[in-house]
Order: C-alpha cells, then structure tokens, then sequence
C-alpha cells in the first residue's frame, strides 16, 4: 500500500519538529522511512498509525543519525571546489584574469581592485548570503544544507585573502601574485556556484 | 552493521558492486538488497550507507537521477563511468584482500 500525501506530510511534519530543518536532507529521510513504513503495513497488515510508531520507534537512532552533520561534511565542499579548476570555463577564466592583470594593471581599475580586494570580497560575501537568506527563509521559508554549505567556501576564500594578504602589502611582487591567485580563486568560485545552483534549481535536492 | 569492524571498510565496495549489478538504486532499496543477499546476516545502517553514497557522489563515483515516485521525491543512485572503472579495482582490491585473509585465517584452503 502505497502513502498518500497527507501521509508524506505527517512524516516531513514528525521530522521537522524533530530538528530535521533543512529540507534536502528531510527529502531523502522522508523516502527512507516511508518506503520501510509502506513495508510495515504490507507485511504486518496494520495501519499507517501503527505502522509509523513501530518504524520509528525501532529505527529512531538510525533515522536521526542521518541528519548529523559535521565539519567533515564541508571537505567534500571543498574538495568539488577544487575539482572545478580543472574544467575548461575556469582555465579560461584564469588565463583571463592573469593577462588582464599584467595588461592593465597599472590602470586605476585595478589599482582599486588590488587596495581594496578584502573589501570586494566582503561584499561579495555578504551579498551572496544576504540575498539566498531572502530568497529561501523569506521568500520560499525553506532552508536547504546544499545551499548554506556553498557559502563555507567563500567564507574561507575571504578569511584567508585577510590573513595572508595584511604581512606583503608592501611587497610588489608577492602582492601582485596573491592578488592575481585570489581573483582567480575567487573568479572559479563564482562559475562553481553558478554551477551548483543551476544544479540545484533542476533537481531541488541536493544532500552532499 | 553486524560486526562493523570487519565489514566498515568494505561498505562502499558493496554499494558499487550492487550498483554494478543494478543499474540505478535507492538508499533503502540498497540495505534491503544487502540484507536479502546475506539472509539478514549482515545490515547496513542508515548511519553507515547514506554518508558513504554522498561521499561517493561528491567524488563523482556516483551520479544522481532524482524522480518523484508516490507522492514523494526518491534519488538514485548510479554509477558513473568513472564508478564502473573504480568499481573494477576496488572488487580485485576486496577479492585480494579475501584471499590474504583466507591465507592467514585458514591456510589449508587457500
């Protein structure tokens, strides 16, 4: 017997109150626990109340352990970021922000853009996670993991342009190739995003 | 898992090798197959088996086709052209290990 989906709902209802708050990781716990629950009712022949309960409560470490998320989580964040360089958009990119760097780096343009570089991705940063908490806790009231874990990245980039950049401020050289080594980093990491959201918006459940 | 600490390492072996066999499956689906084969010997938690499809994915082993199947949204799980090579070496890597286990634990029939 298949559920309905007043069912589904009492499942995603039982989740939520239970912490479960992102709602690309509920997807997949919802389908678990539903198929073992339709199996209950089929092989025991008893009713969705009953099948529900005795599922739960003979599975419930397991269920919930699904929902654990650690910092080792970010690495596979990291680690996809990192892949993305080898792809042929973002070896375009880097090759394009390097001879535009060397070609015009004496304009005012760039002159900006080296001095304030912490600056712009600040607000690179805080753009990009003000307008996704707009979009999906105020506009859709919905929070999805794959979409908070895409700002750890970032997160990291801006942090690291802080601490590293402050000691060779007045180094040219080093300065110059940390300058160029961030807008790049900084520049597959936007196509990345891209990337993922694209991703994203097609299948709507993304969990890792 | 019963006795995890024989079969931890082995976990993401099994999942490609059903997935070899399979086509495409469902996390459920996959602890059920598991239990079926074994004669419910040996049970994959969902502690165990979900974390490891993630990190497969994320390592581009495995891909996902997310469908919506009775009212609700299943994903599957299949293996990549880069998970059917890996699947390759990681079964001749188990088979070896097998094999050097059977050597050590019961040399007469190895």
């Amino acid at each position: 017997m298949k559920l309905n989906q007043n069912q589904i709902q009492f499942i995603d209802g039982y989740l939520q109150s239970n912490d479960v708050i992102y709602v690309d990781v509920r997807a997949e716990m919802i389908d678990h626990i539903a198929t073992g629950v339709e199996e209950k009712m089929k092989v025991e022949d008893i009713d969705f109340h009953d099948a529900f309960v005795s599922y739960v409560n003979s599975n419930r470490k397991e269920i919930f352990s699904m929902n654990k998320k650690t910092w080792q989580s970010t690495l596979p964040e990291l680690k996809n970021y990192f892949r993305f360089f080898l792809k042929p958009k973002s070896l375009l990119s880097i090759a394009l922000i390097t001879i535009s760097f060397f070609t015009f780096q004496e304009t005012i343009v760039y002159t900006f853009l080296k001095e304030d570089l912490s600056f712009y991705f600040l607000l690179i940063f805080l753009s990009y996670s003000v307008l996704s908490m707009i979009y999906f806790w105020g506009i859709k009231k919905e929070r999805y993991y794959f979409i908070e874990r895409s700002n750890i990245v970032l997160s990291i980039l801006y942090w690291l342009n802080l601490l590293i950049f402050k000691p060779f401020e007045k180094q040219k050289y080093i300065s110059d190739i940390l300058t160029i080594g961030f807008m790049c980093l900084f520049a597959v990491y936007v196509l990345y995003v891209i990337n993922q959201l694209k991703k994203f918006f097609k299948t709507k459940m993304i969990t890792n | 898992m019963k006795n995890s600490q024989l079969y931890k390492g082995s976990l993401t072996t099994i999942v490609m090798k059903l997935l070899e066999e399979n086509g495409r499956m469902y996390g459920y689906e996959i602890t059920q197959k598991v239990k079926e084969i074994t004669k419910g010997e040996l049970k994959i938690t969902e502690g165990a088996l979900y974390p490891a499809l993630h990190k497969l994915e994320a390592e581009g082993v495995l891909e996902v086709e997310i469908e919506n199947v009775d009212n609700r949204l299943r994903k599957y799980y299949k293996l990549t052209e880069k998970g059917t090579a890996e699947t390759v070496n990681r079964l001749a890597e188990l088979e070896e290990f097998i094999k050097n286990m059977q050597s050590i634990v019961n040399p007469k029939l190895a």
